[in-house]
């Protein structure tokens, strides 16, 4: 027995010196070795969801890829179709890019987007408890935590707007704990310059706005005078807001009203008002209900254990005293995306519906990802101080992201496959490539009612008349017959413009109805009046 | 053998309770009693889970087979298999097995149902005693450690789990045995031993591989030690240990060998054969029975393909609300008590690395069980599935009372959560396991026409309308007690020996002279120690705050 013990115990010698090699690499190349896994998961990910056709389920996701489009191709290319319910970072983003069909198409240019964010938020969790002081298991179970999660990595392969959001919230943050500890005002700037970009990526940003502003309030009363207050938000203010400010200067002259986007047609809150009339708005003015939704938004996002542990972590971390007061109280902004969320449901700006909590199916529920990167700061954190328990809390995390690889679990895909975010509108898209594709003439369809459709249908975005192309959908509407060779609507639905606007236009009559579908009816115009209609663009494009 | 010497008060003690409220009746039933309401809904095998796993050790006893006969496996519905033409059980036969020399000694005595339960009562004390024996290896004092014990055994679901035959105590033991070996002194034979319960755990329950995970962990992290000297740091990592992993042959033959009997090849698995519901009039299997009250809700009884699908993280926060928080299974209302427990794992956090290993079990036994479909465990009493994590965490509230031992308020606090919870446990383990999850009670009270009550309030119901299913009650004290009465003296009994050990603990610190004098009782040489003793119980009330 103990010749077996001898020949079969194995002995590695590590020198102090070679190790304290390792540690210094690890610690020069940490970062490089962070960016380039993440780069490689989100490689992966977007090839693996594009090879299985889930990339483009959510219909936001081909609204966003058509609005970046047109911008560069259609009957009136340009900026102001970025239009004014979206705000424009995200379109703007896919500018150099989505010219390309390849790029347009396979969802790429959005996908770049959200991947670029998706590295630069995993990065940015990791610096996160760089700055919190914790040490590199901490760190590396932070980030993985963040890149683990199903839902994320789902997002990260589409071409939707959470991941950048995820990304400019981020680093906003990340430079407002920078600056509560140094006070430099450059790190201020940069917190500034975050933050205006997430101003105009989602609505959520404007709310880390006001909260960064109030934080950084209470920063400075806590470090000087109350007179520096003024200076510093001021600072602040300018560059954080400005992208506020010129979605409001935007509004006003493409859509001659600065609050368009409010109370426009296609703003949230005339689609809220439409839930709320049909009683599907539950949330507004429950608070107990609003809180209960995002909650469980959260935690099926975030797979439940993480969102737990990192909610202790938080916890935790405020009542830490190595960590400086200051910078504690700038981690409050971290809470940010919880706290605007429940209120955006509360008031009714929002809509969420949860299966068995909520709504009978699933819609939004992705904004619960909202609160990953704080989970996984927290849950990176709390690994960290735990220490004789941190094998078990990191072990646990093992045995459910285990089960939720195995179980395939992502809430997210859920929404897009069987939610109301999906449409399966590839009957009425396969008829319009079929039978449209080689031949001469205008489509009429509302982008507002039916962008999946222009998405999915393959066709160029000039072969489209839409309500973002000027004089062409003001003279279609008018005399369909003449503009238009075929019509995509929903028959009988005012929602939808083109019904709205042709329903009782003279020319309307001469189209035959030749398919019908749950989605949309497609309409020909009869041969006998084919001769005359407009099939080249004959208006340029200034008009 | 020392370990029971040493503690057989605190053994025939628990023993003595376990007898007193062990369900049962009287007699050895043949095939054809089994099936009628005396001894399946109305007496000892009121839930599929019990019938299910009995059925088994009356086939291979009774009949020297694997296979039912028409009457067992009328017997076991509506959990029932079905291979190659012939009714097979549907659970992991670990319980069956085990329980056989409690069945044949019970059988000499005319009890051969109580004999088998008692099986999983002697386990339950096993279990108990472990619980006591690890807390004490966390520097706890032997009434701490033996109060962990009694809230574990006493004042949690355990306790009506020790009185029937689930699978629970056994996993539980086999855990805690497992615990307690690789706490020890590292020796080649402890993980031998370690693998050879791990192989068994298999046998008993699937569940167990990864309810046995952490400890198998551990003991492997073990292999590799690290050593740090001026030369710099060593690895030694010891393949030779490798060897152990034959501890897991034996168990592996007896699965593989019953697995090719019963269900035609040694690797399928007892969920994953035809599952029957009903037998119909022409004594045939009907695959599409309703689905009654003891619908199927053992990991290992369904029809399983994939053994992983059972788990579902999208399951997790109802499953963890199910077993913390809600009515009709949460530890809050079943057994508060453990919740003082935390206490105790915040104080090791820096203080003991072992800690560890048990807030693993613990945590893995909430998470797997939470993942699963049915947290609620079908109709049972309290959170089931985590009776291993009851004993595990108990450990921690040796460590808690050991911490706040001169506080008064947590003292309190802690006596009224035993009360709390042995009055509640008491009440379960002396009625029925039979509380249906709230989520059905709905339409069981559309077809009853009364309200259908989910929490402990049906068990007191029960106790007040049908009595107790205590062996003991029914067979000599039915005509000297009420069953009210009867639950009233023994809560009276644990509360009061709880309250005992409580002022004991308040009163007198770790390791002074009582125990000094306890320890060398025989000799009393040292006079002073004794007066000063004397002085102790004097100003015991005063030192309490009492005048």
């Amino acid at each position: 027995m103990h010749k077996l013990q001898t020949i079969s115990t194995f002995e590695i010698t590590i020198s102090k010196n070679f190790l304290a090699k390792v540690q210094d690499f690890l610690k020069e190349h940490m970062d490089i070795g962070v960016i380039t896994i993440l780069t490689l998961v989100a490689l992966f990910s977007f090839m693996f969801y594009y090879t299985n056709g889930l990339g483009l389920k959510y219909n936001d996701a081909r609204s966003h890829l058509d609005i970046g489009r047109r911008v560069v191709e259609g009957l009136k290319p340009g900026i102001a179709q970025l239009g004014s319910v979206w705000l424009p970072l995200p379109h703007v983003l896919m500018i150099p890019t989505i010219w390309s069909d390849f790029f347009w198409h396979t969802g790429l240019s959005g996908a770049l987007v959200s991947m670029l964010s998706f590295v630069a938020t995993g990065y940015l969790v990791y610096l996160f408890l760089k700055r919190y002081n914790v040490g590199i298991l901490g760190q590396i179970v932070g980030v993985g935590v963040m890149a683990s999660n199903i839902n994320t990595l789902y997002l990260t392969s589409t071409a939707m707007t959470e991941l950048l959001l995820l990304a400019t919230m981020t680093a906003g943050v990340y430079y407002l704990i920078v600056w509560a500890k140094d006070e430099k005002i450059i790190n201020l700037v940069k917190s500034a310059f975050w933050i205006m970009l997430a101003t105009i990526t989602r609505y959520d940003g404007w709310f880390l706005f006001a909260i960064a502003a109030l934080l950084i309030g209470a920063i400075v009363l806590k470090k000087r005078k109350i007179h520096a207050i003024e200076g510093n938000l001021i600072l602040f203010a300018t560059l954080a807001g400005f992208g506020i400010f010129l979605w409001f200067l935007w509004n006003l002259l493409i859509f001659n009203d600065p609050l368009y986007f409010i109370f426009g047609p296609y703003s949230a809150h005339a689609q809220q008002a439409q839930l709320k009339a049909a009683g599907e708005l539950p949330t507004i003015g429950n608070f107990y209900l609003s809180l209960k939704t995002y909650l469980f938004a959260m935690m099926y996002n975030s797979y439940t254990y993480p969102a737990i542990v990192g909610l202790i972590g938080l916890v935790v971390l405020w009542f830490d005293r190595k960590i400086d007061y200051c910078v504690r109280i700038a981690s409050i902004a971290l809470f940010a995306p919880f706290v605007f969320n429940i209120l955006a449901l509360y008031l009714g700006h929002s809509v969420l519906f949860l299966p068995e909590i909520i709504g009978n199916t699933w819609f939004n529920v992705r904004y619960g990802l909202m609160m990953v990167p704080t989970l996984a700061i927290a849950f990176g954190y709390i690994v960290d101080r735990s220490k004789n328990y941190r094998w078990v809390l990191l072990g646990l995390f093992f045995l459910i992201s285990f089960f939720s690889f195995i179980s395939y679990d992502a809430v997210t895909i859920d929404d897009a496959l069987y939610g109301a975010s999906q449409k399966n509108v590839s009957e009425v898209s396969g008829w319009l490539r079929e039978n449209t594709k080689s031949k001469e003439g205008y489509i009429l369809i509302s982008a507002a009612s039916h962008d999946a459709v222009i998405f999915s249908s393959g066709l160029p975005m000039k072969k489209f008349i839409h309500e973002g192309t000027g004089a062409y959908w003001d003279y279609a509407v008018e005399d369909p017959d003449k503009w238009a060779s075929w019509i995509v609507l929903r028959t009988h639905d005012v929602n939808d413009l083109t019904f709205r606007e042709i329903q009782d236009a003279q020319g309307f009559k001469n189209f035959e109805l030749v398919d019908h579908y749950p989605f949309a009816d497609i309409y020909q115009l009869k041969p006998e009046y084919r001769v005359s209609v407009i099939t080249k663009p004959i208006l340029g494009k200034l008009k | 053998m020392k370990l029971f010497y040493k503690n057989i008060v605190f053994i025939l003690f628990c023993a003595i309770f376990l007898i007193l409220s062990l369900r049962g009746i009287n007699g050895n039933p043949n095939a054809s009693e089994l099936a009628s309401g005396i001894w399946s809904e109305e007496g000892p095998f009121e839930l599929s889970p019990e019938r299910g796993r009995f059925a088994l050790l009356y086939s291979l006893v009774e009949d020297r087979s694997v296979f039912f006969s028409l009457d067992v496996a009328r017997f076991a519905l509506p959990d029932l298999g079905l291979k190659n033409g012939k009714y097979v059980s549907l659970f992991a036969p670990g319980v069956s097995l085990i329980t056989i020399p409690g069945y044949l000694l019970g059988k000499i005595f005319g009890v051969a149902q109580v004999g088998t339960f008692f099986v999983i009562s002697v386990f339950a004390i096993l279990n108990a005693l472990l619980v006591k024996k690890i807390a004490l290896r966390f520097s706890t004092s032997e009434q701490t450690s033996t109060l962990a014990a009694f809230a574990f055994l006493f004042a949690s679901p355990a306790y009506a789990y020790a009185v029937n035959l689930y699978q629970h105590h056994i996993s539980t033991f086999l855990i805690l045995t497992s615990v307690y070996l690789l706490l020890k002194r590292e020796h080649i034979l402890n993980d031998i031993l370690v693998w050879f319960l791990f192989g068994i755990g298999i046998l008993v329950d699937y569940p167990n591989i990864f309810l046995m995970l952490p400890l198998m962990i551990f003991m492997l992290s073990r292999y590799v030690k690290h050593y740090s000297d001026i030369l710099g740091h060593k690895l030694q990592i010891s393949i030779w240990k490798a060897v152990a992993v034959l501890g897991i042959i034996i168990p592996i033959i007896i699965f593989a060998r019953y697995n090719e009997k019963a269900y035609g090849s040694a690797f399928t698995l007892a969920g994953t054969v035809e599952h029957i519901r009903e037998i119909n009039v022409h004594a045939l299997p009907d695959r599409f029975g309703n689905l009654g009250k003891e619908e199927v809700v053992e990991p290992s009884s369904y029809e399983i393909r994939n053994p992983y699908e059972f788990f579902k993280t999208r399951n997790l926060l109802n499953g963890i609300y199910i077993h913390l928080i809600s009515p009709d299974r949460g530890i809050l209302n079943f057994a508060p008590l453990i919740l003082f427990s935390i206490v105790g794992v915040f104080e090791l956090t820096r203080k003991k690395k072992t800690a560890a290993l048990l807030v693993a079990i613990a945590g893995t036994n909430l998470m797997i069980y939470s993942m699963w479909g049915d947290p609620w465990g079908g109709w049972a009493f309290g959170s089931r599935y985590l009776i291993p994590a009851y004993a595990a965490i108990s450990v921690f509230l040796a460590v808690a009372l050991e911490k706040f031992r001169r506080d008064k308020l947590f003292l309190l606090m802690v006596f009224m959560a035993f009360v709390y919870s042995f009055l509640i446990n008491t009440l379960g383990a002396l009625t029925s396991s039979a509380n249906p999850p709230k989520i059905e009670t709905g339409n069981l009270s559309l077809l009853s026409g009364h309200e259908e009550k989910y929490t402990y309030e049906r068990n007191l119901d029960y106790l007040v309308s049908k009595g107790t299913k205590s062996y003991f009650y029914n067979r000599y004290l039915g005509d000297l007690l009420t069953p009210v009465q009867y639950f009233f003296l023994l809560t009276s009994v644990l509360v009061s020996v709880t309250a005992a050990t409580l002022v004991h603990i308040y009163t007198f610190k770790q390791e002074n002279e009582v125990e000094l004098v306890l320890k060398t009782q025989g000799s009393w040489k040292n006079i002073r120690i004794a007066f000063s003793l004397a002085d102790k119980f004097r100003t015991t009330a005063k030192n309490m705050g009492l005048f």
